[in-house]
């Protein structure tokens, strides 16, 4: 039932969507070459789609973003789980993520490009760095937080390191871990389409370049449909999975 | 040589440059295999000094020996239970009772024979597969117990083990304290500031007072055998605690609920 009101939302919000969309084309008078109706930016997505291209590029995308994104959080978390861990060494290396943090990882792209060259690189490094901030500091957050009476019990029953990493810290870090995820899923997802800009002849953000170049502006507005929802589809994915391990982590929400 | 022995120890704590007294001068000896409740009213020290004993926080001045030992750590010979239970939540309640053994290393295929076993005592058969939070406080309350009693501790520090139960739980896990108390032969000491609580589980009571925190006054308990909530001399008693309690009209004794 609840399942069926939020479907029932979701159409009838992109219903509206596509109506002030279609509004927009009728009454604004860009010649249809600038401005695609919803109609041509369907037959768009249609014929790309059959053509195969938009799944290969689609395929292409994801795999960067897979690479990208998996490699970031674990090894932003293991950083944060030790950073956690040492509040002496987080002191030194704080100022250095805060100062990071707010560069946008497209300012890096010139050096990644001169760097590591051209191809699927660039791009895994763009969405790796998207990713990484954001888990490193949700994941040492989450560690000083954790109850202090969690260690009392560890102490008391002789439970020591590194037992206590991987058995205590890391359980009870978990929660607040898998949300700076999710948080990242976001950033890291805008910032692939922007990381395939540049040197790279392939994937969803080539496509946008690429339909920019023949002035296919159609086909621009159905990559940007599809990376849309594709994104859409990534966090609803993430939602389910999180919501399934937290299970595991104790019942989820009381 | 009693089993514990707390000798002039005192208790300070320092913030932001102004030094406060948790406890000063306070004398004690437990005996091995006694039931010790250490009573007072909020600010008292009597959780510190439980935590000086248990090894959490060690006194500043004067000593605290358990077996002729100077107690400078926790150890799992001193299994100490906290008011919010301690449990890991994303451990089921079998799981977390075993994580008292896995930190003494019992052997792996002992482990879960023990656990059942304690899990079983404090009565939670029924629950062994469920995780804390689905449980009440009552229920966590006994699989913290179950936990600190698998390791077989030669004591138990309960620190106001039942302040957060509602009074029907509180006085079922009361019975369950005093039964396990006699079947597993355990040295208990126990802070509360509940008097009805520590004159219906103590073999003494340990009175404290406030500002500094101090002991005012250490009385037996006269009653025999089954103790009886609304039994006349069980009522007598604590109208006694009461007395010593209101004594010294210098003690102004606060209650913070």
């Amino acid at each position: 039932m609840k399942a069926l009101r939020t479907i029932r939302n979701v159409v009838v919000s992109f219903a509206i969507l596509i109506a002030i969309w279609q509004l927009a084309f009728t009454f604004c008078h860009f010649s249809e070459a600038l401005f695609p109706s919803p109609a041509r930016a369907m037959k768009a997505l249609v014929e790309t789609f059959q053509s195969g291209a938009m799944i290969k590029h689609i395929g292409t995308s994801m795999y960067r973003f897979a690479i990208g994104y998996v490699s970031a959080v674990v090894i932003a978390a293991l950083l944060g789980l030790i950073l956690g861990v040492l509040p002496k060494v987080f002191q030194f290396v704080n100022p250095i993520a805060q100062l990071l943090r707010p560069i946008s990882p497209m300012a890096w792209a010139p050096f990644i490009v001169l760097w590591f060259g051209i191809g699927d690189v660039p791009a895994i490094v763009v969405v790796f760095i998207a990713a990484f901030f954001p888990v490193l500091l949700s994941t040492v957050a989450a560690v000083n937080n954790i109850d202090p009476i969690y260690f009392k019990v560890s102490q008391n029953f002789g439970v020591k390191q590194p037992s206590i990493t991987w058995k205590v810290i890391f359980p009870a870090a978990f929660p607040q871990i898998a949300s700076g995820a999710h948080l990242a899923l976001g950033s890291a997802w805008v910032f692939l389409a922007a990381g395939e800009m540049n040197g790279v002849q392939s994937g969803l953000g080539y496509m946008i370049v690429d339909a920019r170049n023949n002035l296919r502006t159609d086909v621009l507005l159905a990559t940007i449909v599809v990376i849309g929802a594709l994104g859409l589809a990534l966090d609803g994915l993430l939602r389910l999975i999180e919501k399934t391990t937290l299970k595991a982590w104790g019942g989820g929400e009381a | 040589m009693s089993y514990i022995e707390i000798k002039n120890a005192t208790k300070t704590f320092e913030t932001n440059g102004t030094t406060f007294t948790a406890f000063q001068n306070v004398n004690l000896t437990i005996e091995r295999g006694e039931f010790v409740c250490i009573l007072g009213a909020s600010g008292c020290g009597k959780s510190t000094l439980l935590n000086a004993m248990a090894g959490f926080g060690l006194v500043t001045k004067g000593s605290v020996k358990i077996d002729g030992v100077e107690v400078s750590k926790p150890t799992p010979k001193r299994a100490t239970i906290f008011q919010n239970y301690g449990l890991l939540p994303w451990r089921n309640v079998l799981r977390n009772v075993e994580f008292g053994l896995e930190g003494i290393k019992t052997p792996k295929s002992e482990r879960r024979a023990i656990a059942e076993r304690y899990v079983d005592l404090v009565g939670l058969s029924a629950f062994k597969k469920t995780y804390p939070r689905q449980l009440s406080g009552g229920m966590q309350q006994r699989v913290s117990i179950a936990r600190a009693l698998a390791v077989d501790p030669e004591v138990l520090f309960m620190d106001e083990p039942f302040g957060a139960l509602d009074a029907i739980t509180r006085a079922k896990l009361q019975d369950d304290v005093r039964r396990l108390s006699q079947t597993e032969k355990k040295t208990i000491v126990f802070v509360t500031h509940d008097m009805a609580e520590a004159v219906y589980l103590a073999d003494r009571i340990v009175i404290m007072s406030p500002n500094p925190g101090r002991v005012k006054a250490i009385v037996p308990v006269p009653l025999q055998g089954e103790r009886n909530r609304i039994g006349k001399d069980f009522l007598d008693f604590q109208n006694e605690i009461f007395d010593l309690f209101h004594k010294s009209p210098d003690d102004l004794v606060e209650y913070f609920i």
